[in-house]
């Protein structure tokens, strides 16, 4: 049930330090929250491209980490409902417009029989940028 | 409040049932707590820590005196806080087991503090850790509740392990808090919505149901669901939703709850949804009735917390509708049964 709210439908922007790229905000697909460490992957598609976790960083409450940190932050945590922004750069910049972006979430929960997680797809509009 | 009379279990919610609701833009733990208590779906009130309480299990005293003021301005009675022990937050390895005692122990101490008597974990904890926990607990005041949830059932190895446990300490600060997954007589509806959003066809649907519903343990049944799911085309992604179909209800015979007692410290009356059929409330899935009767039997006091779960599989009901039918629903039948073991 908690897949479909992953992707949010508003917050989808350009990236604002000058890199090409942009932000899309996610939501957490289990009822409780998670310590980062938990969070295995984050994978993104745009437009049918994979974006590499290397190319992408992970913000909650205004702290961003690099995928390659998450594995050790035992200290932070992803909470239920909390839109987290997954920012990522491209080659080109994101022409304004409708992008579908394509999201699915990788959790460690120990004592589940099944790989936790889940994804989410949604065509998302960019607003044109003002200058 | 939904009292039910002396002598009885206690009615109460756990704020889990809310999990969509309080997902809602705009929606508070404060909100949401008045609520629970407005619409009279107390009087006990339970929470999951890591899904309520942000920061936990780190909180400071002011924000333990926040959540303290909100439960008591609600007039609702703090029943058990749902903690956990996340054995896999280390990539590549389990906690050890002083790392899980230190995991659960700080929880424990947080539950204390926010005036909770019960702290619920699941099997994971081990009866080692138990153990260990078992001066702190007492220390606290505080009981230690083992969850038995589907598809666990009495015959479950770590269930019987725990089971011996329990009679040889025979403490009232650890013991184990029925979940009715474990028990279970249908497959609810809501499972239907979940499998056609995940592109499952009615007919792969309906072959898992009767495959779950026939004789014999659930466990040994995978084989064959794989074998079938496969054949029928279904991608991994299906396959997982069409196991979990068989891990999240149990069928175990309601009667066998009884085996738990008198090591009963909380019961969680989870439930997919109410029904107003002919005969009034009734719940297609779990049998009631028998539940009501072996609570009323084994003398249990303690706290029902209603547990609504179809929110995993549907947003089509109410939450908060679908907890005041099961209250409505439970009242009637444990003073009913009251009724009929004070007479035997």
């Amino acid at each position: 049930m908690f897949d479909k709210y992953i992707v949010c439908e508003e917050g989808f922007r350009t990236l604002d330090d000058g890199r090409t790229g942009g932000v899309v905000e996610v939501r957490m697909p289990y009822y409780r929250g998670l310590a980062l460490s938990m969070v295995e992957a984050v994978d993104l598609v745009v437009d049918g491209r994979p974006v590499p976790a290397a190319r992408t960083t992970f913000t909650v409450h205004g702290n961003t980490y690099r995928f390659d940190q998450l594995p050790r932050t035992t200290d932070d945590r992803w909470e239920m409902g909390e839109r987290a922004q997954l920012a990522f750069e491209t080659d080109e910049p994101l022409a304004a417009g409708e992008h579908d972006v394509a999201v699915a979430v990788r959790l460690r929960i120990s004592y589940m029989p099944v790989p936790g997680g889940g994804r989410d797809a949604k065509r998302l509009t960019l607003a044109a940028q003002e200058i | 409040m939904t009292d039910t009379a002396p002598g009885l279990p206690r009615l109460g919610t756990t704020l889990f049932s809310l999990s969509l609701e309080q997902r809602k833009p705009g929606r508070d733990f404060a909100s949401l707590v008045a609520e629970v208590a407005a619409r009279d779906l107390g009087p006990g009130l339970e929470m999951v820590a890591f899904q309520s309480l942000r920061g936990w299990p780190r909180l400071d005293d002011a924000a333990v005196r926040e959540v303290r003021g909100v439960i008591e301005s609600s007039g609702l009675t703090p029943s058990c806080l749902a903690i956990n022990n996340d054995l896999g937050l280390y990539p590549g390895r389990l906690l050890t087991d002083d790392e899980s005692y230190e995991y659960v122990a700080v929880q424990v101490r947080g539950a204390a503090a926010l005036g909770f008597p019960v702290a619920r974990v699941g099997v994971e904890t081990s009866p080692a850790i138990l153990e260990r926990l078992l001066p702190l607990a007492e220390e606290l005041g505080v009981a230690v509740g083992v969850e038995i949830h589907a598809p666990l059932t009495i015959e479950a190895p770590p269930v019987a392990a725990l089971k011996e446990f329990f009679v040889r300490l025979d403490t009232p600060w650890l013991g184990f808090i029925p979940d009715m997954s474990s028990s279970m007589r249908a497959i609810p509806e809501a499972v239907d919505d979940a499998h056609r959003a995940a592109g499952i066809s009615p007919e792969l649907t309906a072959m898992t149901k009767q495959l779950w519903a026939e004789p014999g343990p659930t466990v040994a049944k995978f084989p064959e669901l794989e074998r079938r799911a496969a054949q029928a085309g279904a991608s991994p992604a299906q396959v997982g939703n069409l196991k979990m179909l068989f891990t999240m209800h149990g069928k175990m015979e309601p009667e066998r709850w009884a085996d738990f007692f008198p090591h009963v410290v909380h019961v969680h009356g989870k439930f997919y949804g109410i029904v107003d059929g002919p005969d009034g409330l009734t719940d297609p899935s779990i049998d009631w009735p028998r539940v009501a009767r072996v609570l009323v039997e084994q003398r249990y006091t303690g706290f029902i917390s209603s547990e609504y779960e179809a929110h995993a599989y549907s947003d089509r009901y109410d939450a908060f509708d679908q907890v005041r039918a099961q209250h409505d629903m439970l009242k009637g039948l444990l003073e009913a049964e009251a009724s009929v073991v004070v007479a035997r």
